[in-house]
């Protein structure tokens, strides 16, 4: 990971990923992981054909969802891709379940197969995706609040501490 | 939400008020470059008409950074092969004369930026200067060396017909990776990162061949490289980004 030289535009996942010191991951960092990173390494691993079967099931699987997302990420979508992400996202869920016994399929799952209507009716994902206003809410979660709401006491100039009553 | 409604006011107040602008001259070039930014994964970017931003072809680039230098030797001589190419009169206009007709002047550039996306040089942001081009052959991947503008270009109908009036004589000269060498092993590894298509990319050698020359509108979207050791040979992982459409063979 450390290696891998990213353009600009795509923020760095945290190389300590996974452990507990790290805790949770954004969004963000997880589609940077999960489509640059684990491709590169486990395609390597589990690619070839002396793999065990298993492995094998498992990228496929793991690289259904990683072109599912590709394509559900483009800046630009045809109606031909998005009938090629149904497809991916289609066979990622119908393995996953078969793949994974103790695994439950989730809503993220359900809502996942829906998506193609999503980019049918309104384009591609950055034209109705909340990144801008994830990252402001992210910003406001980050003042401190006394979870009543009510007047502002703080500076005038920072809208977002008029949401909250500041300490 | 009151800074929402001042920035409101001012754009008024600037676009209505003469005085105002006056008295705000030398301000008003670094508010309205910063109101227009359009980098990718930018806040601005989000909050500006998202499908005028995917519309957009604008190829911008700060002009005060622009440098009149000579090109190097190994550019030029690209260059004009580049040149004949496009245009077969000049060709036979050089082969009358003793010597090139075309300048060994450029203006040098070190980053611009196409559609919300930011490409420079190795030598000023390496990040931003890998990229995945299509060349007369097939597509390639390499790194950018040199970004230049050449004004002595002979006007031909065939540039306009391709679309390059916005700007037309902005060239890029690209390092292209080499491809790999006939060894098995590294056959076998590039077959399996190749079965994925675009989400598994491809290996390359990590080394350059000769530069080639391209235009804005060969260049396709930017790539991760990721340097790999495979059975004793020093190979690199080319991986397209995603966000820019890619076209997979």
């Amino acid at each position: 990971m450390d290696r891998t030289e990213l353009p600009s535009w795509v923020t760095r996942a945290p190389l300590n990923w996974g452990t507990a010191a790290r805790g949770k991951l954004s969004a963000n960092n997880w589609r940077v992981v999960c489509t640059i990173h684990l491709p590169i390494t486990l395609i390597r691993l589990w690619g070839g054909d002396d793999a065990p079967g298993d492995r094998k099931a498992m990228l496929e699987n793991f690289m259904d969802l990683v072109r599912a997302v590709q394509l559900a990420n483009l800046r630009s979508i045809s109606r031909d891709e998005i009938k090629l992400y149904e497809e991916y996202i289609f066979r990622y869920v119908t393995t996953f379940k078969s793949l994974y016994k103790v695994a439950k399929v989730k809503p993220i799952h359900h809502a996942a197969l829906h998506y193609g209507d999503v980019l049918r009716g309104f384009g591609p994902a950055h034209t109705h995706g909340a990144a801008f206003y994830e990252r402001y809410i992210h910003s406001m979660q980050s003042k401190n609040h006394n979870m009543k709401l009510g007047l502002c006491l703080a500076s005038r100039y920072n809208p977002t501490k008029h949401l909250f009553s500041t300490r | 939400m009151r800074a929402s409604t001042r920035e409101a006011n001012l754009q008024a107040l600037l676009a209505d008020d003469s005085e105002v602008r006056s008295h705000v001259g030398d301000l008003l070039e670094a508010y309205k470059s910063t109101l227009a930014e359009d980098v990718r994964g930018t806040r601005l970017a989000h909050l500006i008409d998202a499908v005028h931003l995917t519309q957009q072809t604008d190829f911008a680039y700060d002009r005060k950074r622009l440098r009149e230098s000579r090109l190097p030797d190994a550019v030029l001589t690209v260059f004009i092969q580049f040149l004949y190419r496009k245009h077969p009169d000049l060709r036979a206009k050089d082969s009358t004369g003793s010597s090139s007709t075309t300048s060994v002047s450029a203006q040098f550039l070190d980053k611009f930026s196409l559609r919300g996306v930011q490409y420079s040089t190795a030598t000023c942001r390496s990040r931003d200067s890998h990229l995945f081009f299509r060349s007369p052959q097939h597509e390639k991947s390499g790194q950018i060396t040199h970004i230049f503008f050449h004004t002595h270009v002979p006007d031909s109908p065939s540039s306009s017909s391709r679309g390059q009036a916005s700007h037309p004589s902005v060239y890029l000269c690209v390092q292209p990776y080499a491809p790999l060498q006939h060894s098995p092993d590294l056959r076998e590894i590039d077959r399996r990162y190749k079965q994925f298509g675009f989400a598994g990319g491809f290996l390359c050698r990590n080394e350059f061949t000769p530069p080639v020359i391209i235009e804005p509108l060969d260049i396709i979207c930017h790539i991760a490289v990721t340097p790999l050791e495979i059975s004793g040979h020093e190979v690199i992982h080319i991986l397209p980004m995603d966000r820019v459409r890619f076209y997979p063979n």
